[in-house]
Parts: structure tokens; sequence; C-alpha cells
């Protein structure tokens, strides 16, 4: 045991070391201009400009819990919106939508689903929800800014085989991604994706792409995450560049799914709110034309909103709606045992739930 | 029907019978305040033992620091208003089902409403007296007035116990007015109050508007006025003042005293110690020593002025039905001769009583721990042997006690453990804490931590009177406050202008 954990620490020493090695070469020239065409703001490294929040802010998260059950699957999910209002960067007003108590939806499925599936099908029943509801509130509240938790646009994760009984609803998802564009674009509400805890390899890649020929010592960025180098990069209130979610629209198994109007509008950049926390990574929807000022003016705002922790960056209005949308294990087998209580033997859980010791 | 003020929820130790928790979703809800839920089983009655605000925000100290450490406060960032929730701690007193009361022994379920608990519901629950209780005030925060029947509040005896300034005499004064306000229909009692501060003597001098009058109904006795017959007192009782008497000299004291009283038969009249010293002087019968010990403790004795050829005042005229004698000992120093006219007065009573010759009664001890102490040697408690036998055996024949106390633990625990009502004010001494808990078993620790925080003029009963205990405000006197509730500034005001009138008669005199 000693001598595995011996291993495991060394190695992630080692690693760290070459990874810092790598970084300072890079910082050497992260907040110069660099003449790359790719890299529409010519930096790698830019600070972000504080901004004073006088604006409405909505934030949409959702929670979810699912039970596993011999003939049927169930999922609640609940999504909540805060909406709030601030004047001279002090919350003035909180709104929530729906109504604060209500009971979460549940949801159930019996389509005989493989193994793999089932975490896909109440992945989407989630995002789907989650989307819609963004697209009421701003509809009904009109904010400036609205907040998603997670990606901007369905994970690869969520996207069941071609031969899938969860094909149809797959796509109708994507739909309702494409609507929630279309009304935040009408109502001019920007649209901010947060991602808390990042594994994307993007922003790796580009450096990779476009500056090995200066620097070969990029070679050696193989096994890390964009979040994982930023994190040495990046001071606090510093993001990277804007990049496009995807080096090629058609070749992206989600984005491909989507009208190559919003396809090839989803960017990412990392920004860096508080000094003890990881970058932060967040997407938007951006025409080319516009990255620089839109990447700028978003990274403000949620700088504005998640900087208040040193050791936790995150909005504020998302933390609020994630309270509001999380969902106990309890309250799952609230809704089973009532089921429970009437069908009796014909609604049974799962073998490995009902051993007797 | 009250408004719903909240929802029973699901902790780890309730619902139970004996707690239940709810959240709070309209209004607010106070320690102290009853509530009610209807359930299967009929009402349930609880008592709100504690209230808890919690709010998610600020649950965590570090979070909070950090969020604010750039200047701007927690809830200029986030609602958290929005996350503060009421929860009331609760405790099940009783479950109304089929027009009876009886014990909690099932819970209610989660999720059950809650609301305030109706005036009527209260009254019934508490066995109040409405037609013709004593209204000694209302219970908190309900618009309910508390109405104590009189047999149950007072024929088993009644301890008033708080610290000093808590409000005990303000509490007996209303217990005064209302007994003396008493329909004769509804059955009165004489009232006697042993005061060794005069505190109560207000009552016996007339009052104007806005107070009541209750100077025709009050009987004032002061203790350098009484006398106690010598020739009543039992060679027992002078046993019982004398310290050291031995059955010798309690034979020969005997002796002379049943000659003095054949004599007095005999057409002599009454006699007093001075009579006994000669009798005693001139006995051939009694050894030199034993007439040396006698005659200087009969001397002491004579020297307290208290003793006389016949006992004034007469009780029998005092003790009237609906009336109030107050027995004023503020000019008496000596603890002993104070005692002294505690015994006298308590077994005069009882035996007066006894055999009908005066009305039910209710004879109040302030100071009890003086003259009915816990710790003491036979001789330095006189009274408290008469305080123990009406304690014991007073309820038998409508002799009742009342003894108030500022220090529950040197009261002597029989005559405390017979008094079967207890108004409890505020108390904080821990021992007289412990000592309360160890004499009331309805007392729980939620009811103890209450009784330390009490206000002035806030009581707990507990015992016969009420089904459960309860925690009241005792309403407003009616009766002219005494001359002791002056506060300490008049009083120093008082003085110096007395003083400087003094110093310019002087001055013009001289």
């Amino acid at each position: 045991m000693q001598s595995f954990l011996d291993s495991v620490i060394e190695s992630v020493i080692v690693a760290e070391e070459k990874r810092k090695k790598i970084i300072s070469e890079i910082s050497k020239i992260a907040r110069k201009e660099i003449d790359v065409d790719k890299i529409a703001e010519k930096r790698i490294v830019l600070p972000v400009e504080k901004c004073s929040l006088n604006e409405c802010i909505a934030g949409i998260d959702s929670g979810f819990v699912g039970k596993n059950l011999y003939s049927l699957d169930i999922v609640l999910v609940r999504a909540r919106a805060a909406i709030f209002t601030y004047s001279n960067n002090k919350l003035k007003k909180a709104d929530y939508f729906p109504e604060f108590s209500s009971f979460p939806e549940p949801i159930v499925s019996s389509l005989a689903l493989e193994k793999g599936e089932l975490s896909t099908n109440k992945s989407l029943h989630r995002l789907k929800k989650e989307i819609n509801l963004a697209k009421e509130v701003i509809e009904k509240f009109s904010p400036k800014y609205c907040f998603l938790d997670g990606s901007i646009v369905p994970q690869h994760a969520d996207k069941p085989r071609a031969n899938s009984k969860m094909q149809p609803f797959y796509l109708e998802v994507i739909k309702c991604f494409e609507s929630l564009f279309e009304t935040a674009e009408r109502k001019k509400c920007d649209l901010i994706a947060c991602v808390e805890d990042s594994r994307g390899t993007r922003f790796k890649s580009i450096l990779k792409e476009f500056l090995l020929d200066k620097f070969p010592v990029l070679s050696g960025l193989n096994e890390c995450y964009d979040s994982t180098i930023l994190n040495y990069l990046l001071k606090e209130g510093e993001r990277s560049f804007a990049f496009p979610y995807a080096s090629s629209v058609k070749m992206h198994p989600v984005l491909n799914d989507f009208d190559e109007k919003w396809a090839s509008m989803v960017h990412a950049l990392y920004l860096k709110p508080s000094a003890l926390d990881r970058p932060l990574r967040i997407e938007f929807l951006s025409q080319e034309k516009d990255l620089a000022e839109r990447a700028q003016r978003l990274s403000a705002v949620t700088m504005a909103l998640s900087s208040m922790h040193r050791s936790y960056a995150y909005p504020s209005v998302l933390i609020e709606a994630d309270l509001r949308a999380k969902l106990k294990p309890e309250e799952i087998n609230v809704v089973c045992d009532k089921i429970s209580d009437r069908l009796g033997r014909h609604f049974l859980g799962l073998r490995r739930n009902s051993r007797p010791f | 029907m009250s408004d719903y003020i909240g929802t029973i929820i699901s902790t780890m130790n309730s619902p139970s019978p004996s707690e239940i928790n709810f959240v709070v979703s309209k209004g607010i809800v106070h320690r102290g305040q009853f509530i009610e839920a209807d359930y299967p089983e009929g009402t349930l009655i609880a008592l709100v033992t504690n209230v808890i605000k919690t709010n998610k925000y600020f649950e965590r100290a570090d979070s909070v620091k950090e969020f604010e450490a750039h200047g701007s406060a927690l809830f200029e960032q986030f609602p958290t208003s929005e996350w503060e929730y009421l929860v009331a701690e609760c405790k099940p007193l009783g479950v109304f089902a089929n027009g009876r009361v009886q014990r909690s022994t099932f819970p209610p379920s989660p999720g059950a409403r809650v609301r305030i608990a109706s005036a009527e519901n209260l009254k019934k629950f508490f066995n109040f007296d409405e037609s013709s209780g004593l209204m000694v005030g209302s219970v908190q925060f309900h618009d309910v007035d508390v109405k104590l029947n009189l047999t149950k509040l007072l024929k088993k005896h009644l301890a008033v116990l708080s610290i000093s300034g808590s409000g005990k005499s303000y509490f007996t004064s209303v217990l005064f007015e209302e007994l003396l306000d008493r329909k004769k229909e509804h059955g009165r009692i004489a009232c006697i109050v042993l005061d060794p501060h005069g505190e109560y003597s207000s009552f016996a001098e007339p009052a104007k508007k806005p107070f009541t009058d209750y100077s025709n109904r009050t009987r004032m006795v002061k203790g350098r006025n009484i006398r106690i017959a010598v020739s009543k007192l039992s060679v027992g009782i002078l046993a019982g003042i004398i310290p050291g008497l031995s059955p010798a000299q309690k034979r020969d004291l005997e002796e002379v005293f049943g000659e003095l009283r054949e004599k007095m038969r005999k057409g002599k009249g009454p006699f007093d110690f001075k009579d006994v010293r000669e009798a005693i002087q001139k006995s051939d019968k009694i050894k030199k020593n034993t007439k040396s010990a006698l005659l200087g403790w009969l001397y002491e004795l004579n020297g307290m002025r208290l003793f006389g050829k016949i006992s004034s005042p007469s009780l029998t005229d005092l003790v009237r039905p609906g009336t109030l004698t107050v027995v004023d000992l503020s000019d008496i120093i000596n603890i002993r001769k104070k005692q002294i006219i505690v015994s006298h007065f308590a077994k005069k009573l009882f035996d007066e009583r006894r055999k009908k010759e005066v009305p039910p009664f209710l004879l109040v001890l302030e100071e009890a721990h003086q003259f009915c102490p816990e710790q003491a040697a036979k001789e330095t408690a006189i009274s408290r042997s008469i305080i123990r036998t009406i304690a014991r055996e007073g309820r038998k024949f409508g002799a009742s006690l009342c003894l108030i106390s500022q220090r529950p633990v040197q009261l002597d625990t029989t005559a405390l453990s017979q008094c079967n009502t207890k108004i409890i004010l505020r108390v904080t001494n821990p021992y007289d804490l412990k000592h309360l808990a160890e004499s009331a078993e309805a007392l729980d620790q939620k009811s103890m931590d209450m009784i330390t925080s009490l206000q002035v003029g806030e009581a707990l009963i507990i015992g016969e009177a009420v089904n459960y205990p309860l925690f009241f405000k005792v309403r407003s006197r009616k009766s002219m406050p005494s001359k002791h509730e002056v506060s300490l500034e008049k009083a120093a005001l008082d003085f110096e202008e007395a003083q400087s009138k003094r110093d310019s008669e002087t001055e013009q005199f001289l």
C-alpha cells in the first residue's frame, strides 16, 4: 500500500513539475501580442475589466434523482431559475421561476433501455427541462444575461447511438436548444454557460496546433486538461482568449446535429475570478466579428458574479439556482413508496436493492 | 378556527409523542406559545419550547467570512432572506378527543398542519374556572385569562418562589385582590399575611382612583402591638421557644404553670411572666440551679415585650371571610420574636379553624424560608413545626398555606412538597433551580431554561391548579402599590429632603 501511494505521489509531482516548466515557457509570451490568425484576440491571456452590475441576470439550474426499478425507471427533475436584479453592484431583488416550493416533476421511462442508455435518458430529460425553463425565463423576465449550469450544448455522452430508441428524444432536445438560442437572440439576452469542472482540451489543442513551431516544449502537454494548464497560466482577474467550441462543426458529433448557424457561433474561454480556485470555463454564442467584444463583456459579468470567494469561483445567481433546484435522494423514495403502497408486488425494486442482509 | 401557521416536519427524533417540530410558514411563533394540530387521534395541544432560525447561507463560518471579505454583506450578493426558516420545537401536552384531555401517546404525521391554539381549547385544556376562578393574569401570547379554581389553587397549599424583585409580592397582591373581590356566593375565605417587610400595608390605607380601595376589607396588626397571653402558652410551646429546656426543667415549669392556671380558674385572673417568675422563686420544690436557669430564660422572654396577661389582637375578631389581615412585622428586628409571632398566629389559626371558630383561611407567609427553614436546629426554627403541621393536615380543615420565598433551597422540603401548586417567577440560582426541579416532577429541562429567562411579571404555574405547567403574565394590580416599590432614586431624594428639612428646623431652633 505504502509503495503504491509513494508511486502515485511521485508521478503526480513529476507531472506537475513538467507542466510548470512548460507553462513557464508559455508565460513568457502569454500576455504579449501574437500573430496567429486562428486566435482572434491575438493574445493567449487577457485581463478582464471590472464591471458594475446594474441589470437583470438569470441563472438556471436543475436537480435530478433517479431510481431504476424492475419494470421501469423513475426520474425526478426540478429545474429552477433565480432572477437577480442588481443596482450599483448590489442585489436589489430576487425572483424565482417557477414558484419556490413546487414538487419536482416525475418522469417515468419504460423504454426498456440498455444499461448504458439509462444515464443518457436521465440527462436528456434534465437538459430538456432546463433549456425550456431558460427560454421561458428569457421571455418572461427579459434578463440581460442568462447563466446556464453546464455546457451550452449537449455533451457527447448525451447523444444516443444512431439506432437507439432515444434518438428522437435527443433530436427533440437539440430543437429545444435551438429554440432557446433563437429566443435569446431575439430578446438580446446573452447566454453564458458555466462549466464547473471542465475536462475540455480544445485550448491545449489550439496552442499545440499554432505555437508548436515556436515552442517545441508544448509537445509535452499531452496528459492534461485545459483547466490544469490555465490554473498555472492565469492570474486572478485574467482570462484566456476565446476559441471556437470545436475545430470543425461538421466533424463534431453534437454540433453537427445543430443548425449550422448556431453550431458555428458556439465559443468558449476560461477565466480566473478567484486566486485560489481553478479557472472557470464559460461557453457562449458569438459571431466571429463580435467575438473579442462579447468575450470581454461576458467575462466581466461572470467575473463580477463569481469573484466574491477566494477559493470558490462560481456565479452567485447559479449558486442560488442550484440551492433551489437541488433534490435529495429521499425525495424519490417518497414517490416510490407511494406507488409501491398502491401497486404492491407489481412494483418491484431491483434484486440488488432487495437483499435481505 | 385559527389560520394555519406551519407544517410538522420530520427529524431524527420527531414527530413523536414527546416531541414535534414544525416549520413556520406564516407569521411568527414565540417560545411559550401553544399550538394545536388535528390528526386522527384528536386535536393535539403542544407548547413551543424553542424557536430556531436557520439559513443555509450562514451555516458555514468560512464561507460567510469569505463572501463578506470584499466589504459587501452577504445579503447584497445573495437573496439570503429567502432562505431563512423558523423551526419551532414543541412538546406535546395532550390530546383532545371525545371532549376529554388525554395524554399524547401517538404522534401526528409529518406534513400535518399546525395552528395557534384556540382560546376555547386552552381554557378547557388548562381547566380554567371561567365562572368563579381567580383571574391572576393572562396566558402569554394568547388572549386568554388565567382563571384559577379556588380549591385547586389553595386547598392543597401554594408556594410562590422567585429571586428578589421578580414580582412575588406583586403576584400575591393580585391574589389578595381576587380573594377580596370574590363574591359571597362563590365562597369567600379569610386571608392573613405575616408580612416581615410591611409590603402589604398599602392594602390597609385608603386609596384614590385609579387604585381600588381595599382598606375597608383590610385590617392591620402592627408587630409591636401583638401580645401573647402567657396563660395560653403550653410548656410544649415554651420548650420550643426556650433552647435546651431539660425534661426536669419542663416538669418544674409545668407544675408552676399548673398552679397559676388553677389560681386563674379560681378567679385570680390571667398571669404573665412576672407572675411565673415569682411563683418559681417562691417554690420549694424546684432546685436552686433549675430556678436560676428558668428565671434567666423567662427574664429574656419577658424582655421581648411580646408576652402579657391576655392575647391581643383577638384572632376571631380579625379573621373574617372576604377580608385581609396584614400582620406587619417590619418593626421587629429579632428573628426569634418574629418566629414566635408566626408560630403563635399559625397555631392559633389552625386550632380555631379545627374548632370551626374561624372561616377557612389562607395564611400567607412572606420570607417563608426564615420561618420554616430547611436546615436549622429546632431552637432556631420555632415556627417550622406548626407550618409543617398545617402543610400536612391543613387541607382537611380548610386551612391553606401560601409560602413565599426567594430561596426555595432554604425552605423546608416537607412544607414545600406539600404545596401542590407552585407559582414560579424568575429563578436564577442553580441550587434553587435544582431544588425546584426535584420538588416538581412536571418541570423538565426546557421549562427550567425558560424560568431563568422570565421577565418581571412573568410566571410559571405548575401543579394542581392547572393541568400542565403554564407560563403566564401576571395581570396589573388594582390596589395601591406598596411603598417598598419606590425607585432607589426616589428613596434617596426623599431621604435628603427629610434630612435638609431637619437641619433647617434645627438651625431655626438654635
